[in-house]
């Protein structure tokens, strides 16, 4: 049942991959703007239209649609983007080298969501209608509308601007790692307590919780071999999209702290109109969250004692 | 009493809403200056009878500045909801009611603009068009298009195995009228809900782009946009990223105190809305 799924999702993948390729070769083409003259125009300012035919020779962007499709998922398959316009590199190269420093905010960002929200989450359902979870129902509110960019720039003028202890411009400084960090998990964080609190809730009169308190089971041991286990499935599976939005959505807090991660190379790539960048950039994006998602739908599967007793 | 205090909450976020839309619709009226006057000589002047929030590094009316953000705060997130609203509803109801093939190929567009995260998807699609209000609005539409379609996909799946429906199509019922009279007026609730609290998270998103600086220039009055021309002058003028930002916030908060309101007086259960 698992390879089974597991194939399903493979297919699903290249379904999807091949789906985008289109796409974005489909936009490129309807884009008003000439990348062979952008390219020509930004390397050198005597650009003829000469230079221009040479160009477009060389890219190959004289040929028919469908030929320069299949020669670019030729070289695609290959992992070869072609190389970026603006640095010339390649852009495979290039989009993989900015990538540790959104790893490394997105990694932390998931420790925070997974540290803060589990127990809020259960304190607020724990405690229903008390002060606790009212507080903790009005932080997650707060922490689902209140803008990335907002709170961002409020860190960086607390930290940075009025204790300084955090460098206003420049990264690499550990507190600018964990202010771009809580940023990217504050809104997660809301999400996942909000959903956490609502499944235990949903389970809390339910027949086998009751007998399980009847049979004397603490407080505790309930909420940790029941409650909790119920509800994880779901919130894993959450957690996991999660990951791979926080992934994508760097570029705000890389933009504030200024790190040189891969959201802010895509948005410049995306400003610049490097195609080869914003092509492997999609692919990439494409794989990453497709792998979180998955990864989670698994272990949420494994997770339910449901599923395992059919496979058994 | 958790009735009415949800209640109220609803009534909040609807008047903090319509206080917004009326901000949006006679910003020409109210505000006190022009929003795009540059005036050098009133740089960074503080608040007065004639720049209530003070002016901002060019010397123009941050009140005024605000109040026509709301404008494109609110108005580039209605017209995305619109579009997606008129797309995702006949669309989805009509391939669901319809099954097999249409209904694939229906979840196949669905599962191309789940594939990646929203922000991926616009930064990609204004890199390949370029940057300009158009192809924000419609690389927004696109981004969250699957999510949307597979909500009204569900709820049409739900309504369809219900008896009443079952003894419409039985009886000769057409299908349009099937759709349209039986099943639509009883997805609309859910649709309201999601839909409501979708333009807040639309308003976040949109205003996250410009603050970027993909989608409108920085001289537009746009909340996001604002903030973008505070960021560089933080450290002389932080109450310029204070503002925009609270106007963000209400307008966020309005939309979601409302749609949380409207799901629990539709009694509906928070997984099926929020997270399915």
């Amino acid at each position: 049942m698992l390879k089974k799924f597991l194939a399903m999702r493979i297919i699903h993948l290249l379904l999807v991959l091949i789906g985008i390729s289109f796409l974005s070769f489909f936009l490129a083409n309807i884009a008003s703007v000439d990348p062979a003259e952008a390219y020509v125009r930004r390397m050198s300012r005597t650009a003829d239209e000469e230079m221009i035919a040479q160009y477009r020779e060389e890219f190959g962007f004289n040929q028919s649609i469908p030929r320069q499709y299949l020669s670019w998922v030729k070289n695609v398959v290959q992992f070869d983007f072609g190389n970026s316009y603006i640095s010339g590199r390649p852009a495979m190269l290039e989009v993989v080298s900015a990538l540790p420093h959104t790893l490394a905010l997105s990694l932390l960002a998931c420790l925070l969501i997974l540290l803060l929200a589990v127990p809020l989450g259960v304190a607020s359902a724990t405690h229903p209608g008390r002060l606790a979870d009212k507080l903790i129902s009005g932080f997650s509110f707060v922490a689902i509308s209140v803008p990335g960019y907002s709170l961002g720039l409020l860190l960086l003028l607390v930290f940075g601007v009025n204790l300084k202890i955090m460098p206003v411009v420049g990264h690499g400084h550990p507190l600018s790692l964990l202010c771009g960090a809580v940023v990217l998990a504050f809104p997660m964080i809301g999400m996942l307590s909000r959903l956490l609190r609502a499944l235990l809730l949903e389970n809390l009169n339910s027949d086998y919780v009751i007998y399980a308190k009847a049979r004397g089971i603490s407080k505790r041991n309930v909420m940790r071999n029941h409650l909790l286990r119920t509800a994880a499935p779901a919130c894993i599976t959450m957690y996991g999209q999660n990951i791979g939005y926080l992934i994508a959505g760097t570029a705000i807090v890389e933009t504030i702290f200024s790190t040189p991660g891969l959201g802010q190379y895509a948005l410049n790539a995306a400003i610049n109109r490097d195609f080869p960048v914003i092509n492997a950039y999609i692919v990439l994006m494409a794989f990453c969250f497709i792998l979180c998602n998955t990864t989670a739908e698994i272990f949420g599967m494994l997770l339910n004692p449901a599923w395992n007793k059919e496979s058994a | 009493m958790t009735r009415l205090k949800v209640k109220s909450a609803a009534v909040l976020g609807l008047v903090l809403i319509t206080f917004m839309v009326f901000a949006a619709l006679f910003a020409g009226v109210v505000s006190p200056n022009d929003p795009m006057k540059i005036n050098l000589d009133d740089r960074f002047a503080p608040a007065s009878s004639q720049y209530p929030l003070g002016a901002d590094s060019y010397g123009r009316c941050i009140a005024s500045r605000l109040l026509h953000g709301a404008r494109y705060s609110l108005g580039i997130a209605a017209l995305v909801m619109c579009g997606i609203v008129a797309t995702t509803i006949p669309i989805g109801m009509a391939a669901t009611y319809k099954g097999g093939y249409a209904e694939r190929i229906f979840l196949w567009m669905c599962d191309i603009s789940m594939a990646l995260p929203p922000t991926v998807l616009v930064l990609a699609i204004m890199g390949i068009m370029g940057n300009g209000l158009a192809n924000l609005v419609f690389s927004s539409m696109f981004s969250y298009w699957g999510w949307y379609g597979r909500m009204v996909r569900s709820y049409t799946m739900t309504e369809m195995s219900k008896g009443y429906v079952i003894y419409a199509i039985t009886g000769g019922t057409s299908p349009v009228k099937v759709l349209g009279k039986h099943i639509l007026p009883n997805i609309i609730p859910g649709l309201l809900v999601l839909f409501s609290l979708g333009i807040g998270d639309t308003i976040l998103m949109i205003s996250g782009y410009s603050f970027l600086g993909i989608g409108l220039s920085g001289a537009v009055p746009e909340w996001g946009a604002m903030l973008n021309e505070a960021k560089s002058m933080l450290l002389q003028a932080p109450r310029f990223a204070v503002y925009p930002g609270i106007c963000v916030f209400l307008t966020v908060c309005a939309f979601n105190l409302f749609g949380e309101g409207l799901r629990s007086a539709f009694a509906l259960t928070g997984k099926g809305v929020e997270y399915d």
